[in-house]
This record gives C-alpha cells, structure tokens and sequence, in this order.
C-alpha cells in the first residue's frame, strides 16, 4: 500500500509540473540604428556621445531600395531604438520582423502632412486606389519638416533615456535652430523667372516649404531619356516663359545636360537628396545643395 | 496471514476474470470524478495563467470571447480586422508611460496547424526562443512551435504550404510556400502549437501585399488593362510569386498604406492600471473597436465551467452509487450461490465470524484492487491533464 501511495505521489508530481522557459531572450543593446542618412544625421545630433547611432545601410546605398540580410535585420531587432524616416521610405521595413515599439517612424510620428506622389508605378485593375509607393517620402528635404521629425525622435528619446531627456532638450533646440538657418539659405535662393522640374520628385516638400512650384518628370541622370519624358519637358518649356531648370538628384551624363541646353535653353543642377550616409553629412551636403542652386538659378537668369 | 484471508484470496484469483472485472468498473467510478476535477483544474489553471500574461487586448469589435481565444489560444474564432495604426498609435501615446503593445494576426492556418503573425516583440515578452534555427524576420520565414513541429515532422529547412481558406473562391489569394527557419523551444503553453511568423506575411497571406514581374515589362494582353506615360494598369489575371527567393524578393510590394494593413488583435502592455483603464475605455468607446482584460473574459467562462462542473459532480455521484448497488447485488449473489460452501464451513465448527469473513472478504479484495486501480488512472489522467486540455 505505502508503494501504491509512493508512486501515486511520484506520478501527481509529475503531472502537475509544467515546463517554463529556461532562458530569456535579451531585448536590446545600447545602439540607436538608423534607417537614412538624414535621419542618422538628427539622431547623431540629438544622442550622440549619449548613445552609439549607427546606420547599417551600406554608404553609396539606397536606403529605400537597400535589402538587410538576415544580420543586418538581427542588429536592428537588438536596437534600443531604430529609427526611420517613415512614410514608407524604409520599404525593407515593411516586411522585416522589427520590434514595434522600438521603432521610430518619425515623419508618421511627427504627423507631417505627406504629399501624395505623382509617379506610380503601376496599379492593379481599375482601382485607382491600387497603387504602392504612393506617398512621397521625402520629407527629410524640407528643413521644416525634418525639424518635426527632429522633435518627433526626441520624444522617443527622452522616453528610452529619461535620464538624459535635458541634454536631449538642449540638443534638440541647438538643432532646430541650424534647420531654421538652413531654410532661411534656402529661401534666400531668388529663384524669380526659373521655373523647376525634378528629375525624381525628391524636392516636393522643400517646394512646400518655400513655396516654389516644382513638376516632377522622371528623367534618368545616367540616361537614355525617352520620348514620353522629353515630350513632357519640351511641354513645360514651351508653356512657360521662365528659364527651366532641372533638378538632378546625381551627376547628370554631360551630353544630356548639353543637349538639353543647347536645344531647349533648360539649364540643370544637382540637388543632392542626402539620403545615405555618411552620418553627419546632411547639413553640410544641404549647404553645397544652396550655393548650387544659387549659382545655378543666377545662370540660369543669365545674371 | 491468516487461513481465512488465504482462503479468501484463493477464492478471488480462482475467479480472477469476474474479480477484475468488479474491480475495473469499481476503479473507474472512483476515478472518474476525481481525475475529472483534476482536468477541470488544469484546464481554469491554464486559462487563467495565460490570460494573467496579457493586461488588455484591442481588437475589432464582435465577441469578447473570440478575440481572447484567438488572441492567446490561436483559435480561428475572431473575423474582424483593426487597423496596424492603432498598435502605432499605442505606442506613441506616452502620456501614462511607455506602452508596449504587439500586433498580432491569426485568421490562416498551415496544414491545420494555425498561423500566428505577431509583432517581433511577442518572442521576448513570451520568452520564446529557438531550440533549432532562429526566431523568423523576413517575409513567409516562420517559426514553429515546438508540438506544432512534431505534429508537422517538419524542421529548418523545410517548406510548409499554407492552406487556402476557401476552394471555391478562383480570386482568392494562392497558397504560399512558408519557410521554415526555426523550432521554438517548448514553452508549456499554446504557442508550441503555432506557426509563427511576421507580421509582412499575413499580409501576403490576404492577397495585400503580392510580388510579380516589373510591370513595364509584362507584354500579356490578358495581364495589362492600359499603359500611359507613368503608369501601367495590371489586371488580375498577372501570375503572382507563391514563393519568395532571393531572384525575387525585391519585388514583394504592398496594396495599402502601413497604417491601414489589417491586425486581428495588439496585446497591451500598459505600464500601469490607470494607463489600462484609459486605453480600454477610449477603445471601448470607439463604435468598431474592443479592449478587454483577458482576466476578466476567462473568469467569466470558469465561472459557466465551474457550474458545468457541479453537474458533472452530480452525474459521478449517480454513478457510483449505481456501481456500488451492482456490486452490492453480485456480492448477494455470489452469497447465495455460495450458501452450500458456507454452510459446511459453520457445518465443521467455523464460528459465525469466520463465515462472515468468508462471504465478504471478496468485496474487500475487489475493493483494495479497485482503489489501486483507481490511484494509477487518477495519476495518469492527472498527468496528461495539460496534453489533455491543449486539446480542447
């Protein structure tokens, strides 16, 4: 009987145990990772020397067409934040295990009113609605909105480092005051009697901001230009009065830049979008984007 | 021992068929209610510990009962969608504190087994790691659960289709190859019997997110509805990838704004109770929405268990004491038919005492035999009760 009892006993033990994980996985690491330069940029503005920021997209890169391998997406998931400029830009984003509320999507955080884009891709059927990568995400472009997303980041940061959310705060002013200075240059740019076309619309959010008007025509920097494009150009030439002048987001290949010249009169100047790295580089490749534009509207005005 | 006894057992194992037979029905009455209470246990043990994990959980408006099941137990049961925004919109809500809140949807099954695209968070707050592989991070990689993959024989490396919900419906998004790139531990819990995966792929599951040839460079008139400078119309018919390999990866796109992809559920993790009441009285509020305490939902079905249970109670007593009268009745039986022996024990001087014990000394072996039985089916049954319940 005492056996019988014995092994009643063993058996209920047995039975009523439950296994319970043995290890726990750890969250994350003391690494602020970015998704874009710009964004790096803010982030390297508002914490670095606070915390490590790294931006993993590969210099030379684009961020919005870059694919993470499997490490790279590891080193995101092990993040204290990761930050990104939103607004769909990041598309690897959108299919990458990420940890949700580690994530900073700044310009849907910031709330900025996003520019529905002109150029789609392709729709499916008759549904107008259909169609991907249709918000612009260039919002970084404009110092208004960056500086947003700039306040935006700093919420999050203050929220993850609470300990440091006066360094932040200070920082965070320092830099909205160098985006002001940055617009105030760009607005300074008398762009009177130049009409602008973007090559990629990249610009339609500093247009906003400084009130410019823009017609995005996708032209290839490194060419051919097709019919349909050069067609559309020739349009906006003729219809306007003003000197064209063609933002190129690279180089564009010198016998295309020629060739637009001396056949329609349309001038053109690289207006870099800043979107890889490296980290610190925004503002100083903002300010060569200012006395280009200045230099080239001034040519283009033949002053 | 005693002649008696002796004489008593020899009797029992000489009619050992119907002494066993007496001693299994005897056992199975006993154990019946007993084990019965043990599972009924586990099974509001297992509820309310899991429930206990997760303070609140928004969802589409419709059952409460749904939503938890399908949340925490992965039940097909919840049809409505939320918004991916509304877990965004959680999280960036600090008033109280930081929220972590986990997107989740279960509305697809692989081979049966179900389908559970979460938020990567969900692994730590779950403790889930890998036994074999990792943990899944790109689109159609998944994870298995460690009862999930037994069920399924499958491990790293392996392909796993996903079932279609309807055969009768041509326009419904194909099955996808699902890639198997890790084996969770075992937890214990409902998530050993889940497929999991990214939240990108249930998107691909609903037909959201597709990826097929560059649109510019489809020809087939079937495939193209128009063509103008900046835009090709495709119509329905383009074949879309139901595998996704590095050759094509690239081409994986989504019909829809992030804000709007749709979630079955976000379990909330508020950092205190009143950023929990805020949140579930403004969802609450919301005409399409629901938030609730997963706690308070499995207290209110125990509570329709526990009154089940006092009629299950009733039902065993019933039957035991049906049980006890056919022993009873086959012990008056055996007495009688018995009475030509007994009378010649008292016949050689055994006193009235001895007689007695002879006569009944039966029941007692059946009895003994009986509680033993009973203790191994109650112990069996107790330790199957959680394989027991994780199949209810």
């Amino acid at each position: 009987m005492r056996l019988l009892v014995g092994v009643f006993a063993a058996l209920m033990l047995i039975g009523c145990g439950k296994s319970t994980p043995t290890a726990s996985t750890p969250e994350h690491d003391s690494v602020i990772r970015a998704g874009s330069g710009p964004i790096a940029f803010v982030a390297q503005r508002l914490a670095g020397g606070i915390a490590t920021i790294e931006l993993p997209v590969p210099e030379g890169d684009d961020p919005s067409a870059w694919r993470p391998g499997f490490d790279a997406i590891a080193d995101y998931q092990a993040s204290m934040l990761i930050v990104l400029n939103g607004a769909g830009f990041e598309q690897w984003a959108d299919s990458a295990a990420l940890p949700n509320s580690r994530v900073v999507r700044t310009a849907d955080a910031a709330g900025i009113e996003l520019i529905r884009s002109t150029e789609v891709t392709h729709t499916h059927g008759t549904e107008g609605s259909h169609s991907h990568g249709a918000m612009n995400p260039h919002t970084w472009m404009s110092p208004r909105e960056l500086s947003a997303q700039a306040r935006a980041l700093a919420d999050s940061l203050n929220s993850a480092m609470p300990d440091q959310a006066d360094a932040i705060d200070a920082r965070l002013e320092a830099l909205v005051d160098e985006l002001a200075e940055l617009s105030l240059a760009w607005r300074k740019v008398d762009v009177a009697g130049v009409r602008f076309v973007a090559s990629h619309p990249s610009y339609d959010y500093l247009a906003r901001e400084m009130g410019w008007e823009i017609v995005n025509i996708d032209l290839p920097p490194e060419g051919p230009i097709t019919d349909d494009p050069i067609g559309e150009l020739i349009g906006v030439v003729e219809a306007d009065d003003r000197t064209v002048l063609v933002l190129w987001e690279s180089e564009p290949d010198a016998a295309i830049a020629e060739q637009m010249l001396a056949d329609f009169g349309i001038h053109s100047v690289v207006v870099s979008p800043a979107e890889g790295g490296p980290i610190g580089a925004y503002l100083d490749v903002q300010s060569a984007n200012v006395d280009r534009l200045a230099r080239a509207v001034a040519a283009a005005r033949g002053k | 021992m005693s002649g008696l006894m002796r004489l008593v057992l020899l009797h029992a194992a000489h009619h050992w068929v119907r002494t066993l037979l007496l001693a299994a029905a005897a056992s199975v009455a006993l154990a019946l209610p007993i084990a019965g209470r043990f599972v009924v246990d586990r099974f509001e043990t297992d509820l309310r510990e899991r429930a206990q994990t997760v303070p609140l959980v928004v969802g589409a408006a419709g059952s409460r009962f749904d939503l938890v099941f399908t949340s925490l137990h992965f039940r097909m049961g919840a049809k409505g969608t939320i918004e991916l925004g509304e877990a965004d919109k959680i999280v960036r809500d600090r008033s109280e504190g930081v929220i972590r809140a986990i997107p989740m949807h279960v509305r697809f099954t692989a081979r049966g087994e179900p389908i559970a695209a979460v938020g990567f968070e969900y692994f730590a707050q779950r403790e889930l790691i890998a036994s074999t592989g990792r943990l899944p991070a790109g689109l159609t990689e998944v994870s298995l659960g460690a009862r999930a993959a037994g069920r399924l024989g499958l491990g790293v490396g392996d392909e796993l289709p996903s079932d279609q919900r309807t055969t009768l419906d041509i326009t419904a998004p194909s099955s996808i190859v699902l890639r198997v790139v890790g084996v969770l531990q075992e937890s214990g819990s409902p998530d050993d019997d889940a497929v999991f995966t990214e939240l990108s792929t249930a998107w691909l599951l609903e037909g959201i997110s597709h990826g097929h040839a560059e649109a510019e460079t489809i020809t087939d008139p079937s495939s193209v509805l128009g063509r103008s400078g900046d835009a090709v119309a495709l119509s329905g018919a383009v074949p879309t990838a139901q595998r996704v390999t590095d050759a094509n990866a690239g081409s994986f796109h989504l019909h829809a704004e992030r804000s709007e992809l749709p979630i079955t559920a976000v379990l909330v993790y508020p950092p205190s109770e009143k950023a929990a009441t805020i949140l579930a009285a403004r969802y609450n509020a919301r005409p399409g929405t629901q938030a609730v305490r997963p706690e308070r939902v499995v207290d209110e079905l125990v509570s329709f268990v526990i009154r089940l249970r006092a009629v299950f109670d009733a039902i065993a007593m019933l039957l035991g004491a049906t049980t006890a009268a056919l022993i009873a009745l086959i012990a008056s039986l055996s007495v009688r038919i018995r009475e030509d022996e007994l009378r010649t024990l008292a016949d050689i001087g055994a006193s009235r005492r001895a007689v007695a014990v002879v006569a009944l000394g039966e029941l007692l072996v059946v009895g003994m035999i009986a509680a033993s039985l009973a203790a191994v089916e109650v112990a069996v049954l107790a330790m199957l009760a959680s394989t027991l319940v994780s199949m209810v």
